[in-house]
């Protein structure tokens, strides 16, 4: 089991765009649409209550 | 390496990304990092046995609204009980700065008048009204809060909304640029409920200060006139046709969603000012029409005497104003056909508001400015919105009382005072002295010239600036009333403090002390009452029990002394008087008990 793990982690290690690369590609997606899809016209015209 | 295992590997590595944002959404979710984002935010209980409450979250604007600009906020203190009683009938009322009642203080508004006629006429029932309004929200935010408001088992739900499509939050004409489809806005508020997704908007909006920041000194500030020169919204161009889908798509799903839980809506069709708000922006159509001609048309056929046709182009004036502050008719088509649709109650504002307007035409009789109602207006909400519930059986008939007071009643009692008239006047003076009203950069200062004439208007305007608090000018306001010795006046001032602040014990019994030094039990009682609806307090039982039995209620009274007695047994005031009532019903026995305790406390 041990040996399955070290191996694993060799692997991980050896190819990290596999499992990295859809981290940042996610990361960036949701940032960007976070930033892209707020706005609003109307902030200047809300009643002070 | 064997292929076999290879592959096995590529599968695992992959799935390490979904499990980094499980074992991160738990962790956020276990750490208090993040601001609390949920509608409702759990308070503690604090101790007078009135349950544990949920709060309505005061940032739940920072959901829909850039930090770069105002953020709205709901009522402050709005709560409901975290765990709905049995006997409970809970009311959500949701929509925008109307349903706040804005510019009013929030208790002149519909939601709250309605909530005491529910009471009234649910005696054996608790009510509670639950006021969800917040400037400038929208089908959006609305869709975006409806899980969490099932959650909570309302009864009904009332809804007015409809307003803030265009320039609302998120709405068809913000200035968000990849927002402007619906399933992207909406899947964007979808995965903000995700703790990993907040923490990447708290971080982004760290980036943007810190560019912002840098910015600052090299950028003038954006002119909200060039922003509106490129909003101006011609009808049935692509963002009105995208600001009637968007309110279609969220409508029916808001309501689809309550019809899936079980729970009935109660919706209107929209209200609004269309002969005395002159057009905010008026363009030449290609077919040579204008917002501005037929408003000129609608006034010269009034003068005629043409009502019909003046509402007409009143509404034509309306329709072509460009700037869409107020929804166009055919969102009026969009509610009937969702309710039709999710089989939702329909109440029919607009004819009510038609039917109590001079000629027909909704004008200043109802309405601030071009849509805050005024105070008859909310009457006239409230009074169509319980018609509703009544009409369609959503008040149970077994619940009803059989003596329903009529809303005259409301209308000549529910404590408006000048004070809060004045207030408002002085609120829309401040919003007329900006941008739509008059050209941005044009303001006159409009507040700070404007001359009370009577002590309402200066305490209203010192309010406004935030010299005063409104309960206190509502306590100088009721004291001078005491002095002057118009104490229906005073009264009314009281109640509207206590309106104002309803679980502010203080307010009640302050009320209550004051009438007493004037001898006004009567006037006394209902503060007292109240005040032990939240409170079980010394006072206020000491005098509700002397009072009653001053009146001549011995039996009704004796409960308050004896509750006085258990709180004080030391109180010389309330055993005397507890003494004396039982020997005014005959119980010589207890009232010699009563008095040997009092001799103990205070020996000759």
């Amino acid at each position: 089991m041990s040996d399955f793990i070290k191996e694993f982690f060799g692997f991980l290690m050896s190819h990290k765009k596999i499992w990295l690369g859809p981290i940042v590609v996610i990361v960036i997606l949701i940032a960007l649409l976070l930033v892209l899809s707020e706005g609003s016209a109307i902030s200047r015209f809300i009643y002070r209550i | 390496m064997n292929r076999k295992k290879a592959f096995i590997f590529r599968i695992l590595a992959a799935l390490i990304p979904l499990l980094m944002f499980a074992v991160l959404e738990g962790g956020l979710h276990l750490v208090d990092v993040l601001p609390n984002r949920d509608l409702f935010i759990p308070v503690a209980a604090d101790g007078n046995e009135r349950g544990e409450y949920l709060l309505v979250n005061p940032d739940i604007g920072d959901r829909y609204f850039p930090r770069n600009g105002l953020v709205p906020t709901p009522l402050p203190n709005t709560m409901l009980l975290k765990d709905k009683p049995e006997n409970l009938f809970r009311v959500f009322v949701m929509g925008d700065s109307i349903v706040t009642g804005w510019p009013y203080e929030s208790h002149a508004g519909f939601s709250f008048i309605l909530e005491q006629r529910l009471a009234d006429a649910l005696p054996g029932k608790a009510v509670e009204v639950v006021n969800l309004g917040v400037a400038a929200f929208n089908s959006y935010s609305l869709l975006d809060m409806m899980d969490e408001v099932l959650e909570q088992e309302p009864d009904v739900i009332l809804l007015y909304t409809g307003h803030n499509e265009y320039y609302g939050a998120l709405g068809a004409a913000s200035t968000a640029t990849l927002g402007h489809s619906r399933w992207i806005v909406n899947l964007n508020l979808w995965l903000q409920d995700f703790k990993t997704v907040q923490l990447i908007r708290e971080a982004t909006y760290k980036v943007r200060e810190t560019l912002a920041a840098n910015k600052e000194s090299q950028q003038p500030p954006t002119l909200m006139g060039q922003v509106v020169g490129n909003k101006t919204i011609m009808p049935g161009d692509e963002v009105y046709e995208r600001g009637r889908r968007q309110f279609e798509g969220n409508l029916n799903d808001i309501l689809e969603k309550a019809r899936e839980a079980g729970v009935p809506v109660v919706i209107s069709d929209l209200v609004m000012n269309l002969r005395d708000t002159e057009p905010f922006v008026s363009i030449e159509t290609a077919d040579g029409e204008s917002a501005d001609r037929s408003f000129a048309d609608a006034r010269a056929f009034e003068e005629q005497g043409k009502f019909a046709d003046a509402r007409q182009k009143y509404v034509e004036a309306k329709e072509l104003d460009v700037l869409r502050f107020r929804a166009p008719e055919e969102f009026d088509q969009v509610i009937r056909d969702a309710a039709q649709l999710n089989k939702a109650y329909l109440v029919p504002l607009r004819e009510t508001f038609d039917r109590a307007s001079p000629d027909g035409i909704p004008g200043n009789d109802l309405f601030l400015e071009h849509l805050h109602p005024t105070v008859e207006g909310h009457f006239l909400m409230s009074e169509t919105f319980f018609d509703g519930m009544l009409e369609n059986a959503l008040l149970n008939k077994e619940w009803l009382t059989a003596d329903l007071l009529p809303a005259q009643y409301y209308r000549e009692t529910w404590p408006v005072t000048e004070l809060d008239r004045a207030l408002a006047k002085i609120r829309i003076i401040g919003l007329k002295d900006h941008w739509p009203f008059i050209p941005e950069n044009e303001s006159i200062n409009a507040v700070a010239r404007f001359n009370p004439v009577n002590r309402f208007e200066e305490l209203a305007k010192d309010v406004f600036g935030d010299k005063i608090t409104y309960q206190q000018a509502q306590y100088m306001l009721a004291e001078n009333f005491i002095e002057e010795k118009e104490f229906a006046l005073a009264i009314k001032a009281y109640r509207a403090l206590s309106k104002s602040q309803p679980a502010e014990t203080a307010h009640l019994k302050n009320a209550a002390f004051k009438l007493i030094e004037v001898r006004q039990f009567q006037a006394a009682i209902p503060f007292l009452e109240q005040s032990l609806r939240l409170e079980d307090s010394l006072f206020a039982n000491k005098w509700l029990g002397q009072i009653l039995v001053n009146f001549g209620r011995a039996r009704e009274g004796l409960p308050y002394l004896e509750k006085a007695r258990q709180i004080d047994a030391a109180d010389t005031q309330v055993l005397s008087n507890l003494a004396r009532t039982y020997m005014m019903l005959g119980n010589q026995e207890a009232a010699n008990l009563v008095m040997a305790e009092l001799e103990a406390v205070k020996p000759n």
